[in-house]
């Protein structure tokens, strides 16, 4: 069987509203691979929400088929997510996809502390909670609820909340999307640290290019299409990143 | 998860801390209300059986003229009967109290025997000797003192008894002097006892008696032996039998606990219907403000049953405490209603207690229907999908408000006002929910504040509609009816009307029924008959004219056969024509002309009161022609009549009065709420709104003309519902003493949509504070 994470088959989503169809996505094909960082790239209405919606089970896709490769103690065990009902759908989220959204999506009642207990708390064999928020330099902010946060630290709660329950996937849609470029910075650094450190692969969308210098491979979509797959040969390190 | 669950939950419900705690308050009222009727019907009950166990009451009555008290042994061969015992029971006057008109029920009692008197002070009269034990409310009623006389008057002699205690009996607990009468009077006519053999020496029938009192082996009913008792005393000039719970002061008191039992279904109902309202409007809410909450949960592998379960829990929360609250409460709120009946029905050593099973009951109910509200509208969480929550909400298409077609109808309110208009046609489900609180709201109060003028309907109905006499005249025994009106006979008497009144058995297939037959002149002028819609009813000819209750329970209708089965001077039973139905809200009355009567019975040209119109000053005239005859008659007027319903109604008035305020309570918590959930969604545009240079008081207009048109939408359809639960009260908590009028009283509308106006005015007050707080730059930057 390919070593891969994720792969998927022509995959195909159409919205219905009143009396009008969007296809949003057309035909998507690809493969993602242990520990790489995948940046998804293109403008607004590009169809990258959708792709990520699906990667990350949110979403199921109109056609198309998407595989998920699970390692159990037998080997590796291939999963047709597209064809599992809504509660292995949830498990599959719960046990393998870590979410870092654009608007950060916070419990705002809970604590940042909390927020990143209450994935914990859904995983088998989380990591420590107050060591994920040294990780995002969150120490002595545990006990801040979202609305006494900086967006970057926000942000920042929301990746310790996604890797505490140590993922077997990353997905990141527009993660610097609502932040300024000092804090952009900080967070695209933090996200390839948890690559480097935890080896599960990341797959950030965006529309700023400057993120796609620092990925492995660059998927560009327009239209709802891919347009291209392009391998970074040589992706710089973070800190020589311009944005 | 569970702790990061609950923390969640309870930092929300914090955050909307005044809508949960109304939720709350409404479930409390409900389940205070449950637990109160039920503990108090508890503890009465409770009392009641230890009572009787200690008075070793019987389990049937057969009344005779007169029997050896040898027949009893007799009896005692019934299959079934474990025991009978003979006793004498006289209604004897009282003298020189003070005051005319005293009665004593005077009972015979053995030490060891049925139906003893449970004393309250004292001792037991000794056997033989003129010593008496009288009724604990004639004793306080008159200041007496044991060692102290009083002088009865059997067959005209007097006779002095000493008072060696005061007590009370299960016969004792709703004491009338004759059939007509509807309310006790202790200080007038009360439960006296003597030993048999005193008794035997004041009747002066050695060896009779006039009742037998039955106990029965276990298992066996007195019901099943009544035919076999009544042959047997055939001889004796049987005049009833009937089962010891169907004794009227039992049979009534029994009647309260069974209201009781009913009311404490019909309040939660009622008020958990409104909290209902509430909370579906509140979680839905929460759950449209928590979308990508929702979203985020479900990213985070959460699975939509168990994010359903997360906001179950908060309809649970709110069950829980407010079941819990409103038990505890209505445990220790249900001492002074214990009391009342404690004291209005003489019944000794009430235990109160606390019964946790009425909380935990109230907790299980208030719990489980609020889970099951959550439930119901948590049902969107399984629609959505992950992606779809974490979309913001499509904005709702503005829809036109349905009475802008009416021209003009714009021009009648401000800009905001429009918007408030529209958010009512933008959110129909929100709309329909509180236009159904707000006419659950109207209609608790309506119905309540009607309820409260009942006894002005009682009054009306039966004191100036139907009695129209000034004085009535009730003698102790039968008399004819020459004789009684030239007895009476007075130059200041406007009119006079003699009444025959005697106890009957009215049978049909559906049911039998114990009642007064009242017999008066066809053309009888102080009594008068309605039916229900007003129009006079006359007895004719033949036939009997019964009550809209009576006919219901016997399953009978204008035109169909009933049979009349009378006692005296024998056993018979008459098939009679029902000729008409009259309205008839306290009693068990039935009406027929005394031809009717005189012609199947041997009642002849003999009545047993005079209703009579003439001042009301004539009565101590009347008082001393009655004393000068050889008959004993009971002298009333009708102020007294008043003064003495009046004295019952008083503190159910004030119960009621207390509920029709919590009915206003009701109402401004519904509409609080719905107008908080309003100003919460359309916080941004009021920002907007002030942004343009607009005051708050201006911007007040976005809530509160939606408000006010909600509150006439709730009363329109309030009104009907205040017809119908009119209707299932009527129905619900009819009894053979009492009927409670469908009839809603057009005050009580009115009144009641003052009140709702009221609290959509105090709501949008403050609503208008809070307005007064907002910081529009503030909320017009936050992104949710």
């Amino acid at each position: 069987m390919e070593e891969y994470v994720l792969k998927g088959e022509g995959l195909r989503k159409v919205y219905y509203g009143e009396g009008v169809s969007v296809e949003a996505l057309k035909d998507a094909s690809f493969t993602i691979y242990p520990g790489e960082f995948v940046v998804v790239l293109g403008p607004s209405g590009s169809g990258k929400s959708t792709l990520l919606n699906m990667l990350g089970g949110m979403d199921q896709p109109s056609d198309g088929k998407l595989f998920y490769v699970r390692q159990t103690k037998n080997g590796p065990e291939e999963i047709e997510l597209t064809s599992l009902n809504a509660d292995k759908i949830s498990d599959y989220r719960r046990e393998a996809v870590g979410f870092v959204f654009q608007f950060f999506n916070l419990i705002p009642s809970l604590s940042a502390l909390e927020n990143v207990e209450l994935s914990a708390s859904m995983s088998e064999n989380p990591r420590d909670c107050r060591e994920m928020m040294r990780l995002v330099n969150l120490e002595g902010r545990e006990k801040h609820f979202p609305s006494q946060l900086s967006g970057g630290e926000q942000q920042r709660v929301s990746i310790a909340r996604a890797i505490v329950k140590r993922p077997k996937l990353l997905l990141c849609d527009e993660p610097t999307g609502a932040l300024d470029s000092r804090n952009s910075v900080e967070v695209v650094k933090l996200l390839v640290k948890v690559k480097e450190e935890m080896g599960c692969p990341i797959i950030a969308i965006t529309h700023n290019a400057a993120m796609a210098q620092v990925a492995d491979r660059v998927f560009y979509m327009k239209d709802g299409m891919l347009e291209k797959i392009v391998t970074n040969e040589h992706p710089i390190p973070v800190e020589e990143m311009v944005w | 998860m569970v702790r990061i669950g609950f923390l969640k939950m309870f930092r929300d419900m914090k955050r909307s801390l005044s809508a949960y705690l109304i939720c709350i308050f409404i479930v409390t009222i409900g389940f205070v209300g449950y637990s109160l009727m039920l503990v108090t019907r508890t503890e009465m009950g409770e009392a009641k059986d230890m009572f009787f166990e200690q008075c070793n009451y019987c389990d049937g009555f057969a009344e005779v003229v007169s029997a050896p008290a040898t027949v009893a042994r007799e009896l005692e061969k019934i299959p079934g009967v474990m025991s009978v015992q003979g006793r004498i029971v006289q209604k004897i006057p009282v003298e020189e109290m003070g005051s005319d008109d005293i009665h004593l029920k005077v009972i015979s009692q053995t030490i060891d025997g049925m139906n003893r008197v449970y004393l309250e002070n004292g001792r037991n009269p000794a056997a033989g000797e003129d010593e008496i034990v009288v009724g604990t409310g004639f004793y306080g009623a008159h200041d007496l003192e044991p060692g102290e006389k009083i002088t009865i008057s059997p067959q005209g002699t007097n006779r002095q008894m000493t008072i060696v205690g005061h007590g009370v009996s299960p016969e004792s607990m709703y004491l009338v002097q004759n059939l007509a009468e509807m309310l006790p009077a202790l200080d007038k006519y009360d439960a006296a006892f003597v030993d048999i053999q005193t008794a035997e020496k004041i009747w002066g029938h050695k060896g009779e008696v006039n009742q037998f009192l039955f106990r029965m082996k276990p298992g066996a009913d007195f019901e099943d032996i009544k035919e076999e008792v009544e042959d047997v005393l055939d001889p004796y000039g049987v005049t009833s039998t009937y089962d010891g719970m169907d004794e009227v002061s039992v049979a009534i008191f029994q009647q309260e606990l069974d209201q009781m039992e009913q009311m404490s279904a019909y309040i939660p109902v009622l008020f958990l219907g409104v909290a209902a309202v509430i909370l579906y409007i509140l979680l839905n809410r929460l759950l449209g403000q928590q979308r990508t909450q929702i979203g985020t949960l479900m990213a985070l592998g959460v699975r939509p049953r168990l994010i359903r379960l997360h906001y179950v829990g908060y309809g649970l929360t709110v069950g829980l405490i407010g079941g819990c609250v409103g038990g505890i409460l209505g445990n220790y709120s249900a001492a002074p209603l214990t009391d009342y009946y404690k004291v209005f029905y003489q019944i000794p050593d009430v235990t109160k207690g606390f019964y946790v099973q009425y909380v935990i009951q109230g907790m299980v109910m208030a719990g489980g229907f609020c889970s099951l509200i959550s439930y119901i509208c948590t049902g969107m969480v399984k629609k959505q999908t992950p992606a779809g929550a974490l979309r913001p909400e499509a904005p709702k298409t503005s829809r036109r408000f349905f009475m802008e077609i009416i021209p003009g109808f714009t021009r009648m309110f401000t800009v905001p006002g429009i918007m408030g208009v529209r958010s009512l046609a933008r959110h129909r489900r929100r709309t329909v929910l509180s236009l159904c609180g707000v006419a659950c709201a109207y209609m608790i109060t309506a119905t309540l504040v009607s309820m409260s003028s009942l006894f002005d309907i009682f009054i009306f109905s039966e004191l100036e509609e139907n009695q129209q006499q000034d004085i009535a005249v009730s003698f102790t025994e039968l008399i004819k009816e020459e004789d009684a009106l030239e007895i009476l006979s007075n130059p200041r008497m406007q009119k006079m009307e003699g009444v025959l009144e005697v106890g009957a058995q009215l049978k049909s297939r559906k049911d039998d029924l114990d009642v007064t037959i009242s017999a008066i002149d066809r053309d009888a002028q102080l009594t008068r008959l309605y039916d229900a819609e007003g129009n006079a009813v006359y007895t004719r000819q033949e036939g009997i004219v019964l009550s809209e209750f009576m006919a219901s329970r016997l399953g009978l209708q204008k035109g169909d056969y009933v049979t009349l089965k009378m006692t005296w001077p024998e056993e018979k039973e008459y098939e009679i024509p029902v000729t008409d139905l009259m309205a008839q809200y306290i009693g068990t009355t039935a009406y027929m002309s005394k031809e009717a009567l005189g012609d199947l019975t041997p009642y002849h040209d003999v009545i047993s009161s005079v209703k009579c119109k003439a001042p009301e000053d004539v009565r101590e005239e009347l008082k001393q022609q009655v004393d000068d005859s050889p008959y004993e008659g009971i002298i009333e007027t009708r102020q007294e009549k008043i003064d003495q319903y009046r004295s019952m109604m008083g503190s159910m008035n004030m119960i009621l009065f207390s509920m029709a305020f919590l009915g206003v309570v009701v109402g401004i918590a519904v509409v609080y709420t719905s107008s908080l959930i309003y100003y919460e969604e359309l916080k941004r545009e009021i920002s907007t709104l002030m942004m343009l240079g607009m005051r708050s008081g201006e911007c007040l207009d976005v809530i509160s003309v939606g408000q006010y048109l909600l509150a006439c939408g709730g009363i329109l359809l309030g009104i009907p519902m205040t017809m119908w639960a009119s209707r299932v009260i009527s129905t619900g908590m009819a009894s053979e003493m009492f009927t409670i009028p469908d009839f809603v009283e057009g005050k009580a509308l009115v009144v009641s949509v003052f009140l709702i106006f009221l609290s959509v005015w105090f709501s949008s007050r403050l609503i208008l504070r809070k307005m007064k707080k907002l910081v529009p730059v503030e909320m017009l930057r936050e992104r949710e």
